[in-house]
């Protein structure tokens, strides 16, 4: 009998139409900007208008990735949307992605592992799917940073972006390729690395003392540190648990937080850092969706064909990482 | 207020890992603030311009510099360029 597995059908991103480069960022000294490039890669970024919240940028990605396969939404038996910065505090911004979609026999669910949240999301359709769960099941990731950082905040604002991406699973059979392998790990001691303390149950907003308290913020040097360190180690554990050389990886498709980030993660591994996607210099870091934007990409672009061996690695707030391997 | 206290009240609210308020003095380097790098330094250039309408270039917020010497930048702002010229003669 051959063992159910997940497939991946179709992908599809979306990113907003207005680009703001590093020297449209008026609000910060001159002599600062030359820095962004400089330290994390980024260029430009998308950000979306004013009408546009997180649910209806991850539409956008998601009709775009099922029209490609001409997949009817109603098809669709689960919407899983990856995001940590939802429309609203509740209920998930999933439910209104799947009144959209217009996929009203498809449960809808939020997961937030900020931004190894694709990674996540991966591994949960995955589960779902082999289980018998679901047959077709949309992963969504979208973010929309630029409403939940401080404009005037140097060390968070310039290197961020908004956009979503999708992918379509499905159940296959063994032969087809699919998601091979997923190592999920989280580490709640470093939850205050990245976060955003108020809004929440801890510090509800009319308990806030600082306006700052509202918005984004990461420990920059300790986020560089821990994904230098902790990339390499799972992509190894990820490799070594399916018995695949990293030499048979065709593409590492990492969360674009920074370009100096990947580039000392491949010279960790010694695997040409040209096997690693990038797209941070065009859209930034666009947090939990900057996995499902550049794997849409890379397979558009032909970097990624089918039977081809790839990895997906995110790392985040939690702190939390995770990494899938499949067989595109 | 003098320059210090109102700098310090700014500090305190800007970069929120500061937990202990007492531990902050006019001797504290710029080095020795919770998570201070070179993306927090753009922040205080930001703050001081904001607050002091003072351009203090960011060679000058290094590490081993304190809020003392910031703050005779800022009640003296034309010894800036004395002390850039003194930065760039000794690199």
């Amino acid at each position: 009998m051959n063992q159910r597995m997940t497939i991946v059908l179709s992908t599809g991103s979306y990113l907003p139409e207005k680009r703001i480069g590093n020297d449209d960022l008026t609000q910060f000294p001159r002599e600062a900007i030359p820095l962004i490039a400089e330290k994390t890669g980024v260029r430009n970024r998308r950000v979306a208008a004013e009408d546009e919240c997180t649910s209806d940028l991850a539409v956008r990605a998601a009709r775009k990735c099922l029209e490609k396969e001409g997949i009817d939404p109603v098809q669709v038996e689960g919407i899983i949307l990856a995001t940590s910065s939802p429309d609203r505090m509740q209920p998930a911004t999933a439910t209104r992605v799947q009144h959209l979609l217009g996929a009203g026999k498809a449960f809808a669910l939020d997961i937030n592992s900020v931004c190894s949240g694709s990674t996540f999301g991966i591994a949960l359709a995955d589960g779902l799917i082999r289980s018998g769960q679901a047959d077709r099941i949309l992963l969504i990731a979208a973010e929309v940073y630029s409403r939940i950082l401080n404009p005037k905040d140097y060390t968070t604002f310039p290197f961020f972006g908004d956009g979503a991406g999708a992918v379509l699973l499905a159940a296959g059979t063994r032969g087809q390729g699919g998601i091979l392998r997923s190592r999920l790990r989280t580490d709640g001691a470093g939850s205050d690395m990245i976060c955003v303390p108020a809004g929440g149950t801890q510090l509800p907003f009319g308990r806030m003392t600082n306006p700052r308290s509202a918005f984004f913020r990461m420990r920059g040097a300790d986020v560089f540190s821990f994904a230098v360190e902790k990339v390499p180690e799972i992509i190894r554990q990820l490799l070594a648990d399916a018995g695949v050389a990293i030499s048979a990886i065709r593409c590492f498709v990492c969360h674009q937080a920074n370009a100096n980030i990947i580039y000392r993660i491949a010279e960790i591994l010694d695997v040409p850092a040209d096997r690693f996607f990038m797209n941070i210099s065009d859209y930034g870091n666009t947090a939990g969706a900057s996995v499902l934007i550049a794997l849409d990409e890379a397979l558009a672009a032909g970097i990624i064909r089918r039977g081809d061996l790839v990895v997906t690695v995110a790392f985040g707030g939690g702190l939390s990482w995770g990494a899938n391997l499949i067989q595109i | 207020m003098d320059l210090w206290d109102k700098l310090k009240a700014v500090l305190l609210e800007e970069f929120l890992e500061i937990e202990d308020a007492a531990a902050v003095t006019e001797k504290t380097k710029l080095g020795e603030i919770p998570n201070w790098d070179s993306m927090a330094a753009v922040n205080l250039q930001i703050l001081i311009n904001e607050l002091f309408q003072v351009d203090l270039p960011l060679d000058l917020l290094q590490d081993e510099a304190t809020f003392e010497e910031l703050i005779g930048f800022i009640h003296e702002p034309e010894t800036i360029a004395d002390a850039m010229r003194r930065l760039n003669g000794r690199s």
